[in-house]
């Protein structure tokens, strides 16, 4: 396949915190970040993986106008694909240029001091793309609106359309430097296709630069979806447990900067790690259930592992998808068991952290796999206690389960080669191959 | 090398005559305001209890996936990519409602299930057992391009011998309403909805045309080092025959997020008539711009 696709930039933001290190504190302390929701306006009395920060204080963070109405998903992958531009430009331009603000964009004094780092000058010669993510995009705007707009019989011309391009959009707005950008939108595997499109774009050679991942906020019209379905715990959930009873709903984005490895080297870019393989595969059984051999997450893992010029014993940690309902993880245990047979890597679920956050999961879980490469440590699958029949036995601390905290940081492992799953309605299956130096 | 892409067989439903290619001979006319579909009998595509279980958009998208797939001849592609701005409206439209006027509790998961934008490529998917490669698009305007430069990239590169693109939108009223405050819609406007579908292949055999380029970027666009340029000097760069841009097309087929792909249609069959043999089709509808480029396939 040519030159290694190398990630030179990560950024993410969830209910365990803003950019990288909180979350690697939060990881490393098994402290998870479900719990009552705070910001989001419903009825419903059900824990969620809720982002701290409100829209507000996101805004005040980003140098945004309080008054500019705005998609708290835009906010979010805003943030996150912030931090993975610094990282990826940090070092490489050293001069400090004014950098031309979007006249889309309404930055207050903040923003324009601090939000966008004059060394973005130097990946905007480049030609960069965004792809992100998203299954409703702005639709907590939208809800907020609706029934306002269908019951006014005036024409209002203030009327912004959410739709989960505009997100994307909003994203790049604010930076003004991409070239170009499309919106991937096959619900919670959105953020791990579109990294795959990342890569393809990349190695054909009509980008130099891809930032890609996912963003989703939570939303009253996502949360009642899922409770429709029954498929929503009302405790924290248990991915993998023999008692488990659903998903609790999450938001956050998490984005990744990929360019070739020559291409980094040649501005002087570290790669943190490199994304070797990928797949994806469609169950076509189902709109919402997976298919009970796990048939799609089984050719999708595969693929990945045989376009890395891997073998399944090579895989040294599984980042689940994992969401703790009755369905998928009975069917990603059968797929896991499928592909790994006997020699099964530590696999956990990092949901019980993070809640699902749909389709921001991918960029979200990605990020937690580099960081634990690279910081040599296992997520734990928080809230597994008991087996279930046939399911797989996720990585657990038993310090943590005894309650003594966490020990994961003093006990350093060696990730060479990690798997990240993402599993969607339809049957979208997607899985990433990511491999440190 | 780079594997060229082909399309063997494209198919639409819009407010032109549907699944056919005369319509273009006496195009429809039509004046502002919203239109539907010119939609076909469904007889030869599915039975009436599947018919019952679909929405339009449902159908409009499986029936056109199901025309290119019996004209190519190829049964199963190895992958689907599919292109649309809003989704399933209708069915987002629905729950969304229920919830706001009747609140919270015993919300129905009919409509939710299959409100996401990739229930489209699923359906498709799940129809015709294809487990191959599946994603889906949403970037407004330029969602149709979107899902084409996948399928582009992937047969060019060899990863794949064959997929099935296309671009789906359908219009309530409702959206009809929220396009036209957000003054995406004018009141001028011939508003629209439409399927297009297309079945690429690697082979040349039974081949209506080449692709020869697929681009999207937005504008201003940026060339060498950096420097600004024009999208008029970027298609002036391809030097086709006939470019069919917005303004062009959408006298024809009106206004929605898909009408890009409904226009790729169009091209591949004036190619395909031998009317031109070389067209760029420009999307320059919003800031984004979605670029075509097809091609009369050369001989062997």
């Amino acid at each position: 396949m040519g030159d290694r696709i190398a990630i030179t930039g990560a950024g993410i933001i969830s209910a365990i915190g803003a950019g990288k290190e909180e979350t690697l504190r939060w990881l490393l302390a098994c402290r998870s970040g479900i719990g009552p929701l705070r910001h989001l306006r419903t009825t419903h009395d059900l824990p969620c993986g809720e982002v701290a920060l409100s829209d507000d204080e996101l805004k005040s963070t980003l140098g945004i106008h309080s008054d500019q109405q705005i998609a708290r998903t835009s906010l979010l992958g805003i943030y996150a694909v912030r931090e993975a531009l610094r990282q990826a430009s940090s070092e490489s331009d050293p001069e400090q240029k004014e950098m031309p603000l979007s006249p889309n964009f309404q930055l207050n004094a903040i923003g324009k001091a601090s939000a966008i780092p004059n060394s973005f000058q130097e990946l905007k010669k480049q030609k960069i793309a965004l792809v992100s993510g998203t299954t409703v995009g702005g639709m907590d705007v939208t809800e907020r609106i609706f029934l306002n707009v269908l019951r006014s019989d005036e024409f209002n011309e203030y009327l912004k359309l959410h739709t989960c391009g505009s997100s994307t959009r909003d994203i790049a707005d604010y930076f003004g430097i991409f070239d170009s950008l499309t919106t991937t939108s096959t619900a919670c595997s959105s953020a791990a296709n579109s990294l795959i499109l990342a890569a393809r774009l990349i190695r054909s050679g009509r980008e130099d630069v891809v930032v890609a991942g996912g963003a989703e906020c939570l939303t009253k019209y996502h949360l009642n979806g899922f409770n429709s379905l029954m498929i929503l715990d009302s405790e924290p959930c248990r991915p993998f447990d023999a008692s488990r009873a659903g998903l609790n709903l999450g938001e956050g984005a998490g984005f990744l900067v990929l360019e070739s490895q020559a291409h980094a080297q040649a501005r002087g870019a570290e790669p943190l790690a490199f994304l070797d393989g990928y797949g994806n595969a469609c169950d076509a059984f189902h709109q919402t259930a997976s298919s009970p051999d796990g048939d799609g997450a089984y050719k999708a893992m595969n693929e990945a592992i045989a376009m890395a010029g891997l073998e399944p014993r090579d895989i040294d940690y599984v980042n689940a998808h994992g969401t703790g309902t009755v369905n998928n993880d009975e069917s990603e245990s059968r797929a896991l068991k499928r592909t790994f047979g006997e020699g099964m890597p530590p696999v956990s679920s990092t949901k019980s952290f993070t809640g699902h956050t749909t389709s921001a999961s991918g960029g979200i879980e990605s990020v937690i796999c580099l960081l634990a490469m690279l910081n040599g440590f296992i997520p734990v699958n928080l809230g597994w206690k008991t087996p279930f029949e046939g399911g797989i036995i996720p990585y657990v601390d038993t310090l943590a389960n005894q309650g003594s905290g966490c020990a994961s940081s003093d006990r350093k492992v060696q990730l060479e080669h990690v798997l990240c799953n993402s599993f969607a309605f339809g049957g979208n299956d997607t899985s990433l191959l990511f491999s440190r130096i | 090398m780079r594997q060229k892409a082909y399309i063997r067989a494209a198919s639409q439903i819009s407010i032109q005559k549907p699944l056919c290619d005369d319509w273009m001979r006496e195009p429809m006319e039509y004046s502002q305001g919203l239109h539907h579909c010119l939609d076909p009998d469904w007889g030869p595509y599915f039975n009436p209890i599947q018919s019952r279980r679909m929405g339009n958009l449902m159908k409009r998208a499986l029936a056109t996936s199901l025309q290119v797939m019996r004209d190519s001849g190829i049964g199963n592609p190895d992958a689907i990519m599919t292109g649309t701005g809003l989704g399933c409206v209708e069915n987002t439209e629905i729950f969304l409602e229920k919830m706001c006027r009747e609140g919270e509790e015993m919300l129905p998961p009919t409509q939710f299930m299959q409100s996401t934008h990739n229930t489209i490529g699923s359906l498709v998917a799940i129809n015709i057992h294809c487990t191959g490669y599946n994603c889906t698009y949403s970037q407004d305007e330029i969602s149709f391009e979107s899902a084409l430069l996948d399928a582009f990239l992937q047969i060019s590169s060899g990863e794949i011998e064959s997929a099935l693109a296309g671009s789906h939108d359908e219009i309530t009223d409702t959206s009809y309403r929220f396009l036209r405050e957000s003054l995406w819609l004018d009141e001028k406007d011939v508003a629209s909805e439409g399927s297009a579908a297309l079945m690429l292949s690697s082979s040349q055999e039974k081949a209506l045309c080449e692709i020869a380029d697929v681009r999207i970027f937005r504008t201003p666009a940026k060339g060498a080092n950096g420097k600004a340029r024009r999208l008029d000097e970027i298609v002036d760069g391809y030097g086709a025959e006939y470019v069919m841009r917005s303004q062009d097309y959408m006298n024809l087929f009106g206004k929605n997020f898909s009408v890009s792909g409904l226009a790729c249609v169009a091209g591949v069959g004036l190619i395909a008539n031998g009317k031109y043999s070389n067209i760029l089709i420009i999307n320059d509808l919003g800031a984004d711009i979605g670029l075509v480029h097809l091609k009369k396939p050369c001989g062997n």
